[in-house]
């Protein structure tokens, strides 16, 4: 009887110490990835969810899955579903900058002008949008001078070169077993059969972005960043 | 009078499968009468309308819509001009092989809830006398009328609240009703069943994880046996001359957590020969012993009579998920040789009787372990097919590895049992291969690239094609002797499934499932 009753009580007490964090390794990360990155199921690490658009949605998802996919009830409690609300929202955000140096209504400027981010970022580049919620001030200003320290995972550069030797490099839209599809530089769809070209490979660690050292004063960076968190 | 009654055995005539026609399934090529074909489980077909000559003039015959976005898994079996196909969750349709209509739905309601770790899917029905048989995701074991769809009977195989389910085709031999569970990442603990075909009554039950006193028991430390999982989630194959069911079993529970668990952890990760008249264990080979890398022997048991070294034998091939391929005597259960085919590192190397050398690092651990290959594996449940014109077991290879980090787990009913948590390798773009292997040694003849590791079955056929599909949505056919492309179309939907064949109206037709569709081709000439 006393066994059971301390038994009971270590059980109470490792489930106070359970963390949002060790509930959802344990029993989310299996599909949607440790950082939420996505595996067998989708990626949990963005600002908006599809299928938990509210905080009673997300409650409901994790608490009797989603019919008609993949997604199962979970049979976690109500106490620990809220804890792994909590981790499931902070992932792939970054805590809200607190007064980023640099002037935004400046560093629009830039994006627009001197620096000609815009071209890019609207042709092929990577989505700007919400990016003030996925990437700290710090990232984002490495970034800037150094490109291709870190590649958004979702961006793939690659190069196809024809059977007459000419290289086309973009973005990869699609790649199957049989075919690939870039969008290049100038926004335009490339589309091939592999059969038909003489190679194509991925260009790893690779960025066509420009690093901005030396192109834009500290000054100008951080206006540039400041503006960035806003979008 | 006289008249309806000869048009009552004409019809009766239609939707009767004697176990004498299952077993002969050789002898009728133009159906197909088991997940796998046959009993054998080659996943071949012996037309040969569609051939290498004439395989580019494929075109859709017709298609056939489902309302579910779960993966849609199944091979139908065909039989006497109907086919009979699976939908997710856990519903039947029959099709009028004429004109792709449907003749009845069997649809189930599934409560809410019900655990389980990779989708509510369905990979198919089995035949027998005049029923169909469906195991459910709620843990139901269901007899439709061939004819009409309408429930003969239906019994419960285990309760889903604690994770059992059934996502595998029932395999009909005899005159009973052969079930294997699934719900080893939920701490269940493992059996295999058989039914009485008519009435649905239980004929045996062997339990994959022994109970005190019974041998292996001492193979789980404590009370970890109870929670063992070794599940039996594939359809197994059965060898009617030696009267033997050879039927794999999943991964040890919790998959990547082996300190609860010490000991080689039997029946788990294994494939049994059990007498199919009263389930009693032959013998039992175990594939990976105190497996911690989730690495379940759920793959096709193929049966091969064979020379081996001179000798005629019988054999039991299979593409394990371990990434070896195994060839063992499917009398005594002798190991005879395995061969990686693909990239591995939880094995060091292998001993004379298969009994792998495991390597420590691949243990998951806080730091992270890096594991070739990861708990997908290098084979999983789709299908191999083996051709006797070519001599080689093409197999589907996913070539991909993952860092594995030891998390805490216990046992809580209905929730998941794991031990670890993994991540991607980085800047590792995962790949795929399809693989002739040569069926008597294991090695690689040749292989064709794919784009991402694959979870689609193959079929060859004695048109000496092989069919395939991507997660991409593109199926496609290459040369069987040589692995040249012959044929491809992109169906625009990701492929779950196994491709299979029949003949209807002396014309060959070739079925996969794809996204929510299920296509079915012929030459159009």
């Amino acid at each position: 009887m006393r066994r059971l009753w301390i038994t009971g009580l270590i059980s109470v007490l490792s489930l106070l110490a359970q963390t949002g964090e060790a509930i959802y390794l344990s029993q989310c990360a299996v599909c949607h990835g440790a950082g939420g990155e996505g595996g067998r199921g989708p990626t949990l690490a963005r600002p908006t969810l599809r299928n938990a658009p509210d905080e009673e949605a997300l409650f409901r998802v994790i608490r009797r899955g989603i019919p008609n996919s993949g997604m199962p009830a979970t049979g976690l409690a109500e106490r620990e579903i809220r804890l792994v609300m909590e981790h499931v929202r902070a992932l792939g955000r970054v805590a809200a900058p607190v007064d980023p140096p640099g002037d935004p209504k400046r560093g629009r400027q830039i994006y627009s002008g001197k620096g000609q981010c815009a071209g890019c970022h609207q042709a092929f580049g990577p989505e700007l949008r919400g990016i003030g919620e996925r990437r700290s001030v710090a990232h984002l200003r490495t970034s800037l001078t150094d490109p291709a320290a870190d590649v958004p995972a979702g961006f793939v550069l690659m190069e196809a070169v024809t059977p007459g030797g000419g290289k086309v490099s973009g973005a990869r839209l699609n790649e199957d077993t049989f075919s690939l599809q870039l969008l290049d530089a100038a926004g335009k769809v490339q589309s091939f059969w592999k059969s038909e070209l003489r190679a194509w490979k991925r260009l790893p660690g690779q960025s066509p972005m420009p690093s901005y050292r030396g192109v834009l004063s500290e000054t100008e960076l951080d206006d540039l960043v400041a503006f960035l968190v806003t979008q | 009078m006289r008249i309806l009654s000869l048009l009552m055995g004409s019809v009766m005539a239609l939707a009767q499968v004697p176990y004498e026609r299952i077993a002969g399934a050789r002898q009728q090529p133009e159906n197909w009468f088991t997940y796998s074909g046959d009993y054998s489980s080659h996943h071949y077909s012996r037309l040969s309308q569609i051939n290498r000559t004439n395989v580019a003039k494929l075109k859709l015959a017709w298609m056939h819509q489902i309302g579910s976005r779960q993966h849609f898994e199944a091979t139908p079996l065909v039989v006497d001009g109907v086919m009979y196909l699976t939908e997710p969750p856990s519903d039947v349709t029959a099709l009028d092989l004429k004109t792709g209509r449907p003749l009845w739905r069997y649809r189930r309601t599934i409560p809410e809830g019900v655990p389980v770790c990779c989708g509510q899917v369905n990979r198919g029905v089995a035949i027998l006398g005049g029923l169909i048989y469906i195991g459910t995701i709620d843990g139901h074991l269901v007899a439709l009328d061939a004819r009409t769809g309408r429930v003969r009977w239906e019994v419960e195989v285990a309760d889903y609240k604690l994770a059992y389910t059934i996502t595998a085709a029932p395999l009909a031999l005899k005159d009973k009703i052969i079930v294997g569970i699934a719900g080893a990442e939920y701490g269940v603990r493992g059996f295999l069943d058989a039914y009485d075909a008519k009435t649905g009554k239980r004929a045996w039950r062997f339990w994959t994880t022994p109970a005190p006193g019974e041998p292996g028991h001492e193979t789980w430390s404590g009370d970890s046996w109870k929670y063992g999982g070794a599940t039996t989630w594939i359809t197994g194959s059965f060898d009617p001359e030696l009267n033997l069911l050879y039927w794999t079993t999943g991964n040890p529970g919790p998959d990547y957590d082996g300190d609860v668990r010490l000991g080689d952890n039997l029946y788990s990760d294994s494939v049994l020969a059990l007498d199919a008249d009263t389930g009693q264990r032959k013998w039992h080979f175990q594939f990976t012993p105190h497996d911690v890398n989730d690495l379940d022997s759920n793959q096709i048991p193929v049966l091969l009579d064979a020379l081996w070294k001179g000798k005629p034998r019988k054999l039991l091939l299979l593409a394990n998920r371990n990434a070896f391929y195994y060839i063992l005597d499917r009398v005594t259960g002798e190991f005879l040789q395995a061969t990686a085919f693909t990239r591995q590192n939880w094995a060091l190397s292998m001993s004379p009787t298969g009994r792998p050398v495991p390597n420590p690092a691949t243990v998951p651990s806080t730091k992270g372990a890096l594991v070739y290959p990861d708990d997908d594996g290098s084979a999983n449940w789709f299908s191999p097919s083996y051709s006797p014109r070519t001599g080689f077991f093409y197999q589907n290879v996913r070539e991909k590895g993952a860092y594995y980090f030891k998390t805490e787990t216990r046992y809580q009913p209905g929730r998941f049992y794991l031990g670890a948590f993994k991540r991607e390798i980085p800047n590792e773009e995962p790949y795929g291969t399809l693989r002739a292997l040569r069926a008597l040694s294991g090695e690689t003849a040749w292989e064709f690239r794919l784009h991402s590791p694959p979870w689609g079955g193959l079929l060859a056929t004695a048109g000496d094609l092989v069919f395939s599909g991507t997660m991409e949505g593109d199926f496609f056919a290459l040369d069987a002797v040589t692995g040249k492309l012959l044929w491809r179309i992109q169906t625009g939907g990701e492929i779950w499934a196994n491709p299979m064949s029949y003949q209807f109206e002396g014309k060959q037709y070739v079925a996969i499932a794809a996204g929510s569709a299920l296509l079915v081709f012929a030459i159009e000439p």
